[in-house]
C-alpha cells in the first residue's frame, strides 16, 4: 500500500484547488425573473354576452398602445397587440399607470396622446427564492378589494375580469380588458 | 469574486507546500525505520541464510489517543482571509480526536463551529452552527515499534446543527422597468431560520506524521462528501453548511480539506499475535 503515499499528495492538492476555485453557478437565461402583470385584450362586445372567453374567442388588438407609469420617465410602445405585460413596481404597493390608446411616440415618450385611462394598480408582494446563482424574484398578489381604480371617468376600457389574484410566472393571464 | 478566488487559489498553493514539507517528514520516518533494521547484521544474515519462518510472538502494541485541532478553519480561514465584519466574515474551528481500536484501525471523530457571512451578486447571508463527523480510519502505512504514523483511508458519517440568515438580496429582475433592481435589506425574505439540520457521509483520505519524536502529528486530509438529507429552510437554501462547506444547486456532493495539529498520548498496551492479529489473553501469559 506504500504506493498510495505517492497520489496522496497530488490528490489532496487536487482537492484544495477543487475547493477554492469552484465556478459559482450560474443563473440561466431561461430562469423566469420578477413576473408582470398579462393583460388580454377582447372586444367590448363580449362583456355582456354570457359567453365565457376561451381560447378561441378573438382579441382585440389595440393601436398604438402606450403604457407608462406617472413616476417613470420612459413607457413602453406597442404600434398594434393584442396582450401587454405590465411591470408592477416592487417597492411600493401601488402602481399607477397611463394606458394610452392611438398614441403619437417618438422613441420613449409620448409625443401626442390620445385616449388616455389611468389605472391604479395595488397588490402585495412576496419574494420567492429561485436558486443560489439567481437570487430571489418578486411575487404580486393583487388585493382583494379594488385591486384596479381607474382615475378618470372617461374611459376606452369598458371592463375589467379579474383571471387570477396571484402573479408568479409570465405565462398566465391576469387579466382582460374589454374595449 | 474573482479577487477572492484568487486569494484562496494562491492559498492553496502556499498550503501545498506544507504538505511536501510534512511528506519529507514521514519520508525521514520510514528511511529511520529502515536503518534500524539494516544496521541489525545478525538479522540480516540470519534472514538470508536461514529459512525463512513466519515470527509467531505475541507483538506489543501501544494504543494512543490523538486530541487535536484544524489549523486550516481556525487560522487560515479565520485569520487570513480579508473580511470586513458586515459583509464578509468569517470563524471556525474543528476539533478532531481519533484512538486505535485495533491495529491500523481507528476510531475518529470531529467537532467544529462555523459562522459564515458571505455576499454574492445576489444574496447576502450568514451561516452559522456546529458539526459532528464519526467515523473510522485505515492504516495502510506499516509503522515501526511505537511510532503512530498514519496513510489512511476512513469513512465518516457526519451532521449538522445550524441556521442560516439572509442579510439582504437584489430581486432578479431582468429589464427592470423600475431603475435598478431593488436591494431588499429589511423585510420579506430577509431574515434567520433556525434548527435546520443536514445530513451527509464522506470518504476521508491522508495522514498523518510525527515531528520528530515528540508526540505532535501534523496531519492533512480531504474529504469528499455525500448528501443523504438536507431539508432546506424556508424560502432560502443551504447554500452553505458547516462541516459540509458549500452546497451547489442541484448537486449531492462536497469537498472538504483540514490541516490538523495534534497531540498523542498513550493509553494502553495489548499484545497481539501478528500472523492473526488476535489479541493475547493477559491471563494465558
Amino acid at each position: 500500500m506504500s504506493f498510495l503515499k505517492y497520489i496522496f499528495l497530488p490528490v489532496i492538492c487536487y482537492f484544495i484547488i477543487l475547493e477554492a476555485c469552484q465556478p459559482d453557478d450560474i443563473c440561466g437565461y431561461d430562469i423566469p425573473d420578477t413576473p408582470h402583470v398579462i393583460i388580454t385584450f377582447y372586444d367590448s362586445l363580449y362583456i355582456h354576452k354570457d359567453s365565457v372567453i376561451t381560447d378561441t374567442t378573438p382579441k382585440k388588438r389595440v393601436s398604438n398602445f402606450f403604457l407608462k407609469a406617472l413616476s417613470v420617465k420612459n413607457g413602453i410602445f406597442y404600434s398594434g397587440t393584442d396582450s401587454i405585460l405590465v411591470p408592477l413596481n416592487p417597492e411600493d404597493k401601488t402602481s399607477k399607470f397611463l394606458f394610452v390608446k392611438n398614441a403619437q411616440v417618438q422613441g420613449d415618450s409620448i409625443i401626442k396622446g390620445g385616449d388616455i385611462d389611468t389605472l391604479t394598480f395595488s397588490y402585495t408582494r412576496k419574494d420567492a427564492y429561485i436558486s443560489r446563482a439567481c437570487g430571489y424574484k418578486a411575487t404580486f398578489i393583487l388585493n382583494e378589494e379594488n385591486p384596479i381604480i381607474f382615475n378618470d371617468s372617461v374611459k376606452w376600457i369598458y371592463q375589467i375580469d379579474k383571471l387570477t389574484d396571484t402573479i408568479t410566472n409570465d405565462t398566465q393571464t391576469t387579466l382582460i380588458m374589454y374595449h | 469574486m474573482t479577487r477572492k478566488l484568487l486569494l484562496l487559489c494562491i492559498i492553496s498553493l502556499f498550503i501545498s507546500s506544507f504538505a511536501f514539507a510534512q511528506v519529507d517528514v514521514l519520508n525521514k520516518v520510514i528511511s529511520k525505520s529502515n536503518t534500524i533494521t539494516t544496521n541489525n547484521q545478525a538479522k540480516k544474515e540470519s534472514r538470508d541464510t536461514l529459512p525463512k519462518v513466519k515470527d509467531t510472538l505475541p507483538k506489543e502494541h501501544t494504543f494512543k489517543i490523538r486530541f487535536g485541532g484544524d489549523l486550516f478553519k481556525s487560522v487560515v480561514l479565520s485569520e487570513f482571509i480579508p473580511k470586513d465584519s458586515v459583509n464578509i466574515n468569517y470563524r471556525g474551528s474543528e476539533w478532531v480526536m481519533d484512538i486505535a481500536v485495533y491495529p491500523k484501525w481507528y476510531f475518529a471523530i470531529e467537532f467544529g463551529d462555523e459562522d459564515k457571512t458571505q455576499v454574492s451578486e445576489q444574496h447576502h447571508f450568514r451561516t452559522k452552527g456546529t458539526y459532528t463527523k464519526i467515523g473510522v480510519d485505515w492504516n495502510s502505512h506499516q509503522n515501526a515499534k511505537g511510532m503512530d504514523n498514519m496513510v489512511y483511508i476512513g469513512f465518516r458519517y457526519g451532521f449538522s446543527q445550524h441556521s442560516q440568515e439572509v442579510l439582504s438580496y437584489q430581486l432578479f429582475n431582468r429589464n427592470s422597468y423600475w431603475g435598478v433592481p431593488l436591494e431588499v435589506k429589511d423585510g420579506l425574505a430577509t431574515g434567520i431560520r433556525e434548527n435546520l439540520s443536514t445530513k451527509w457521509v464522506e470518504g476521508v483520505f491522508g495522514f498523518k506524521a510525527e515531528l520528530y519524536n515528540s508526540n505532535i502529528y501534523v496531519g492533512m486530509g480531504a474529504q469528499l462528501k455525500f448528501l443523504i438529507d438536507n431539508p432546506q429552510p424556508d424560502n432560502f437554501a443551504n447554500l452553505y453548511v458547516p462541516g459540509f462547506n458549500k452546497i451547489l444547486d442541484e448537486i449531492a456532493f462536497g469537498v472538504g480539506i483540514n490541516y490538523t495539529l495534534s497531540y498523542s498520548i498513550p493509553i494502553y498496551k495489548t499484545k497481539f499475535y501478528p500472523s492473526n492479529n488476535k489479541r493475547v489473553d493477559p491471563e494465558q501469559e
